[in-house]
């Protein structure tokens, strides 16, 4: 997959796989914004809308429910773009597969890839141990399950890291200010 | 309002007798004034820390990327920031009034961070 910038928009190229990937991300994506929070399993639920911060906050019962349902309202705001999305991803014609983004949708598609690199953990219970292994070995050991998402956090985080070498270039060279 | 046409005219009420101001007790002025004077205190008083925690998923140039975003942060504040979640476990990154922290709290989350406010010491 490459990213490019031209002028204010962000181009997306694909071959078929990665597209039909990146469809696969997307519509998942669709469907879990789309439940109400109480509707998701508890690990996609934890992930996504945990409540710790509300308790530590001092919130009532009511107070919680109402920020979690904005909280909500939020990523299924998202949809109606995400679904624009899938289309022309699903359109396919002559590879390579595009989609092009403005700057401010590049920006939201970052944080929409990151909850399903959120959720895939969270399914799969990747932690810092699973994130943490170098070796090919280390990583057969795992169940299947786990050594495919693994490979899916890491295929979203390189594409995340792409994107935001484009949208967010100080912040892509952090390290630079790191090493001073 | 206009009476309508051929009303009888009724005697009118007199207004109650007001008291003299001077000689009104003044007993639950002070405590209401003081209660309201505490909690506009409160609500701008900025004692609320927004704590940011370290997990294994989220990004450290995403991370940073959302410091930058949310909290207006300049890279080398965010970079500060980001590096203090990796390696301390977590990071103060505003102490602010309440409602602002609910907003920050809310803000950072809907980014997928691990966050939490709570009142500073």
């Amino acid at each position: 997959m490459h990213v490019e910038r031209e002028q204010d928009r962000i181009r997306l190229s694909a071959n078929p796989l990665e597209a039909q990937i990146l469809e696969q991300v997307l519509r998942l994506i669709i469907k879990h914004y789309q439940l109400k929070p109480p509707q998701l399993d508890p690990k996609t639920a934890a992930a996504w809308y945990s409540t710790h911060g509300c308790k530590t906050g001092g919130m009532s019962e009511e107070e919680t429910s109402d920020w979690v349902e904005s909280l909500h309202s939020l990523k299924n705001a998202q949809v109606s773009r995400l679904e624009e999305w899938v289309t022309r991803l699903a359109a396919r014609q002559s590879p390579p597969v595009q989609l092009e983004l403005s700057f401010n949708e590049a920006a939201s598609f970052i944080t929409i890839l990151n909850d399903y690199r959120l959720f895939l953990a969270a399914r799969h219970d990747i932690g810092q141990h699973e994130m943490d292994l170098h070796s090919l070995r280390a990583l057969q050991e795992l169940p299947a399950d786990q050594q495919n998402a693994i490979c899916q956090i890491d295929f979203v985080g390189w594409l995340m890291d792409d994107l935001l070498r484009l949208v967010a270039p100080e912040a892509s060279r952090w390290a630079e200010t790191a090493e001073e | 309002m206009a009476q309508p046409a051929g009303a009888a005219t009724k005697a009118l009420t007199p207004w109650p007798q007001l008291a003299d101001a001077s000689s009104m007790s003044t007993e639950v002025l002070p405590d209401i004034a003081e209660d309201t004077e505490e909690k506009v205190k409160e609500a701008f008083e900025k004692n609320w820390n927004v704590i940011v925690w370290n997990d294994p998923i989220n990004l450290m140039t995403y991370v940073v990327f959302v410091f930058m975003r949310v909290l207006a942060f300049t890279k080398e504040k965010a970079t500060k920031h980001m590096l203090e979640v990796h390696k301390l476990g977590k990071s103060v990154v505003a102490t602010e009034t309440h409602e602002k922290a609910e907003l920050y709290h809310q803000q950072i989350q809907a980014h997928g961070l691990i966050v939490t406010i709570e009142q500073a010491d």
